[in-house]
């Protein structure tokens, strides 16, 4: 029997990251701060990939609202991060809602479909704004304000990000030892066996479907307030590709796969678009091999051989 | 005695195929009522009907007197009807307690609740309890997936006696397991009679007349005939539409 390496492993990576704004520059932390950015939206995407068990080409729109409505609010003079997130995750949560109770009602294909059409009429609609730069985009002024943490300092800021993606990595993982999230991943299982049960597989979805654009749109409130820059690309369903590449490089299903997968695909995408404008190529080329070489994502494999078979951190 | 599932001229077609065709069935409360019928008779169509899977195209389904022909099939499994499926319709991701311990947790009509799984002990004891009674002591913490089919089976019953159903819908709890297996199955459905109002389709004629206290009979998507064991044994119809056998005797 070999000893369960995976959670010093965890404990490793997480001393780590909590050191580095310590040891590195300030390109390297506001490098760090996107990787775990966009590690939080991958997570939330894989949350409704592997757990409520469908595609959604969508979750732009939650990426996008959550960041918009942020900066908006924030240009409106309501600085006060405690007042403005969480008016903006309740917003998400109401738009998600509305979207899931449309979206939901289809499966598979019609579903993929749906999803990617909202991203698409958000983005043209952002894109038709003037005054927020059309296709330009347009710079926010400042960041969020919180008491005691100054946000203006980028090491702040990531640390805040930090702490927020392990709360919702802890989030994740309780949110799945209950009887709810036993009900959720019970209806990617089998729905017929789920309504035979009594309970009615609909709303777990549409739980589910809420609680990932959720994490989702807390991605994009970070966003706003670490790039001070909106463009509609945040709407495009080709970043929802890129965030389902981050998912499948570092392995879906688990809880730090879509994490891992997101720092590798930021720092290749940061790198060889240094070298090459055809980047894309080469990570093309990546994600080829990972899914011809690998059964599973690179994090679920590591995580295989730090011991224990299944992917639970 | 007082009829506990009813159907009134029950009908359904899938485009031309008439595969329910008004059909008038009564199941009394307390009984073990078997559904025969040769293969693609309708038997399966039936269940689904009656347990909401499927939408009839006229007719309706009573549960206790009351119309449920509209009601989803979760709405019907809360009013105490529960069922297995001939194609066993698991969650295969789930170790069969974690299975048990939902299907217990589902009695109480949802499962919104933010509590930890593992800690509802008093749960996993009835789960357990359910285990051994279908024959799966030990098998807690197997998961689905890598159970063979005869546990299978008996997860499907152990699911729908979690429930505490009123009426339980078993479609064809025997297929596919071994000669002991079966044997196992009908002592386990003997043990339930009277305890429960049970639907059961079997093909395994001994099965049926060792369980069943009524029979009907499906052909073609219509009833056929509703008796005895004895008066089906010697209901010469009967015997051509099922047993293939046409010398009248
Ligand atoms: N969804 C469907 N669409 C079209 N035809 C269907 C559908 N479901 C069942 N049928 C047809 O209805 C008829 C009855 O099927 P059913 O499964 O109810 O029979 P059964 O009596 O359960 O058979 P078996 O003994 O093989 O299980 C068959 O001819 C089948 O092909
Ligand atoms: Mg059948």
């Amino acid at each position: 029997m070999t000893r369960d390496l995976r959670w010093p492993a965890f404990v490793l990576l997480a001393a780590t990251a909590f050191a580095l704004p310590f040891i590195g520059d300030s390109y390297i932390v506001q490098l760090a701060t996107r990787m775990l950015i966009f590690g939080m939206a991958a997570l939330g995407i894989d949350f409704f990939l592997a757990y409520v068990g469908q595609l959604s080409l969508g979750h732009t729109i939650f990426l996008a609202s959550g960041a918009y409505l942020t900066a908006l609010l924030t240009m409106a003079g309501l600085e006060s991060a405690l007042l403005v997130w969480p008016i903006v995750l309740l917003g998400v949560a109401l738009l998600a809602l509305a979207a899931g109770m449309l979206a939901l009602r289809t499966g598979g294909l019609y579903f993929i479909m749906i999803t990617l059409a909202f991203t698409q009429m958000l983005f043209f609609f952002l894109q038709s704004q003037r005054g927020l730069g059309g296709d330009e985009g347009f710079s926010v002024p400042q960041r969020n304000t919180l008491p005691l943490l100054d946000l203006s300092d980028p090491r702040n800021l990531y640390l805040l990000v930090l702490v927020l993606l392990l709360g919702v990595i802890g989030l994740i993982a309780w949110i799945r030892a209950t009887p709810f999230g036993a009900a959720i991943e019970a209806c990617r299982d089998n729905a017929q066996r789920l309504s035979a049960m009594g309970l009615d597989p609909y709303g777990y979805r549409l739980s589910g479907f809420v609680f990932s654009a959720v994490i989702v749109g807390l991605a994009g409130i970070l966003y706003t307030n670490n790039t001070l820059y909106l463009t509609p690309a945040l709407s495009g369903w080709y970043l929802s590709g890129e965030l389902l590449m981050m998912v499948i490089l570092g392995g879906s299903g688990s809880l730090l796969g879509p994490v891992l997968g997101a720092a590798l695909f930021v720092l290749l995408q940061e790198q060889l678009s240094h070298i090459t404008p055809h980047w894309m190529a080469g990570l093309g080329a990546l994600l080829v091999a990972r899914v011809m070489l690998m059964k599973d994502g690179f994090w679920n494999v590591l995580a295989r051989r730090l011991g224990g078979d299944d992917s639970h951190s | 005695m007082t009829a506990i599932l009813e159907t009134r001229a029950l009908r359904k077609s899938f485009g031309g195929l008439v595969v329910t065709r008004d059909v008038d069935l009564t199941l009394e409360e307390g009984e073990t009522h078997a559904l025969i019928g040769p293969n693609g008779a309708g038997k399966t169509s039936l269940v689904n009907l009656l347990s909401g899977t499927l939408s009839p195209t006229a007719g309706d389904v009573l549960l206790a007197g009351e119309i449920i022909t509209r009601l989803p099939s979760h709405r019907r499994a809360r009013r105490g009807l529960a069922r297995t499926f001939q194609i066993s319709t698991l969650f295969d991701s789930f170790t069969a307690e974690k299975s048990l311990v939902l299907a217990l947790l589902a009695r109480q009509g949802h499962c919104y609740r933010l509590g930890r799984m593992a800690g509802f002990s008093c749960l996993r004891d009835e789960a357990r309890r359910l285990l051994d009674l279908v024959g799966l002591t030990g098998r807690n913490l197997v998961p689905t997936a890598s159970m063979s089919h005869g546990e299978h089976r008996q997860l499907e019953l152990a699911l729908a006696l979690a429930a505490s159903p009123k009426v339980m819908l078993l479609d064809e709890p025997m297929a596919g397991l071994g000669g002991e297996e079966t044997a196992k199955m009908i002592e386990l459905l003997r043990s339930l009679r009277g305890r429960y109002t049970i639907l059961l389709v079997e093909h395994d004629m001994d099965a049926v007349f060792a369980l069943a206290d009524r029979i009907s009979v499906l052909a073609e998507g219509r009833l056929i005939a509703t008796g005895s064991p004895a008066d089906i044994r010697s209901n010469a119809g009967v015997r051509q539409a099922y047993f293939g056998d046409d010398d009248g005797d």
